[in-house]
């Protein structure tokens, strides 16, 4: 019976009209359906709302309006299922990227990815990091394999993601698209939210560490004297596991 | 006794650095589930004031069983935290696998009770410590609905031994709402199990011909509740009082001036009681 009755309410609550009726909802002055639009619209507003805080730079360059109907779409197909809602939205870049209304926004997915990865973050789980200290105490560094810390975001992207973040957030005038892409680490260093643009070479070397290869081969085609001051400003700052937290 | 305040962003840095006389902070648990700063800053926050954890994402109301991996991470943030008071609500919100962001109502019927109690005792198994279950506001009454309010409670805190977190406020929309007694709900309740009491505002919404209170937490507490909470203190003085405000968050005085009102009324009862 419980069981029933709350199958029916949620999808009463997410906007299944013909299951209120099988609710047995007492009217008393106010008919069933407009008492379960007072849970429906409460459902839809507040979870827009934390997805706006969750992307807010995805909602200042499309808007307020415009951002609460794409956050209504693709609450419908992809709703909240952890009650912490700081972290609802992972899937909404590649939404964003396949919604008809958001293609003349090319960069819009690379923007919500920007922010998405400032969210984990900030939230992420804490954990031990590899250190200077650990590097010292490693025999063979050339077969050292690392895994990234749950707080760190590599992000390449074809469009001037901080430039777009800045006009969208009103600290520069304008930004050319032809501007270039960037590439982004996005991680907490020292406990604080931290976003540095990398080379080239220096993404790969966090890259394919992240990815689980071994130093020896992730630091390949690096100039070797770049090595310890990238290990130093990237890998050995917090961005990486402790061994012993694998 | 000094009331407590919630523990809400646009107030850290405030009461940290103001350390205003409050009797302890209530702290949301889902907005406290992982790492990073906000860990950090309410570690500080804990040197200074005992904290209470207020869940709303288990779904003791749900037919199916608990959320085992958001048990897990309450567990965690109870161990890291220690608080001296862990609560949630008499509500469902979860339905195949879907988090639906509100306190959903519950018939008050047997099979529901045997649901609320099987879930409870799941989680107090777990946390190897009782927890406070909060009356919830509703917008709607189940016609199927056999037991009312108060019995449903004070039979659900007797078969697990939880403990009540009783929300004035709550009690006064759903009496204002479905014409139910709040004071004859709270006269059902035993004084030994209610151990917190929520007061908090709500807002009138005219939906043409009716009228409907809805529990939003974003203003100070309208008179009537002080008149609830009031009765409450006299029946329930064990009770620590918290000031909730979760929407349109005020500047910190405002808040603190809501706890100070509570202090006020409970010190007038106190008085009178001891003449």
């Amino acid at each position: 019976m419980l069981a029933e009755l709350q199958r029916d309410f949620a999808w009463a609550v997410r906007g299944d009209a013909s299951a209120v009726a099988k609710l047995g909802i007492d009217p008393d002055g106010l008919t069933a359906e407009r008492r379960i639009a007072v849970y429906r619209n409460h459902h839809r507003i507040s979870v827009a709302a934390a997805l706006a805080a969750n992307f807010p730079t995805v909602e200042k360059v499309v808007g307020e309006a415009a951002f609460q109907a794409l956050a209504l779409s693709f609450l419908a197909i992809d709703p909240p299922r952890d009650p912490s809602l700081a972290a609802y939205g992972s899937g909404f870049p590649a939404f964003l990227e396949a919604d008809p209304r958001a293609q003349s926004l090319v960069y819009l997915g690379d923007v919500a990815r920007l922010d998405w990865a400032l969210n984990v973050a900030e939230r992420a789980e804490d954990a031990a990091p590899f250190t200077a200290e650990g590097l010292a105490k490693v025999g063979d560094l050339e077969a050292l394999r690392l895994k990234p810390h749950p707080a760190l975001t590599l992000l390449a992207s074809s469009y001037p993601l901080l430039a777009i973040r800045d006009v969208a957030t009103g600290r520069e005038e304008g930004v050319s698209l032809d501007a270039g892409g960037v590439a982004l680490m996005i991680w907490r260093r020292a406990g604080v939210v931290t976003v540095v643009r990398l080379d080239g070479a220096a993404f790969r070397l966090v890259r394919a560490l992240a990815d689980g290869q071994p130093l020896g081969e992730a630091a390949q085609g690096l100039a070797p004297e770049r090595l310890p001051e990238l290990l130093a400003s990237t890998v050995l700052s917090d961005a990486f596991l402790a061994p012993q937290s694998f | 006794m000094l009331s407590g305040i919630g523990w809400r962003a646009p107030h850290h840095a405030a009461v940290l650095e103001q350390k205003p006389a409050i009797g302890f902070l209530e702290v949301h648990a889902e907005n406290h589930m992982g790492g990073g700063r906000r860990m950090t800053v309410l570690e500080q926050a804990r040197r200074d004031y005992p904290i209470a954890v207020h869940g709303v994402g288990l779904s003791l109301g749900s037919a199916a069983a608990v959320d085992a991996v958001h048990l897990e991470k309450l567990e965690a943030l109870v161990a890291t935290v220690e608080p001296m008071l862990v609560s949630e609500h008499v509500a469902w919100c979860r339905q195949d696998g879907v988090y639906l962001n509100d306190l959903l109502p519950l018939p008050y019927t047997e099979e529901a009770l045997q649901v609320l109690v099987r879930n409870i005792e799941r989680v107090q198994d777990r946390l190897k410590r009782p927890i406070l279950m909060e009356n919830p506001s509703t917008y709607l009454a189940f016609t199927h609905s056999t037991i009312e309010e108060g019995p449903f409670l004070a039979e659900m805190a007797r078969r697990t031994g939880c403990g009540l977190l009783l929300d004035v406020n709550n009690l006064y929309v759903n009496e204002r709402n479905h014409g139910l007694p709040a004071r004859a709900a709270m006269a059902a309740l035993d004084p030994a199990t209610v151990q917190e009491i929520h007061v908090a505002g709500h807002h009138v919404a005219e939906l043409g011909d009716a009228t409907l209170l809805i529990d939003d937490h974003g203003s100070c507490v309208a008179d009537p509740v002080w008149d609830l909470y009031r009765a409450a203190v006299v029946r329930f003085p064990e009770a620590k009082t918290l000031v909730e405000w979760d929407s349109r968050i005020p500047a910190l005085d405002v808040l603190l001036n809501e706890a100070a009102k509570a202090d006020a009324h409970r010190r007038t009862l106190e008085l009178r009681h001891a003449g």
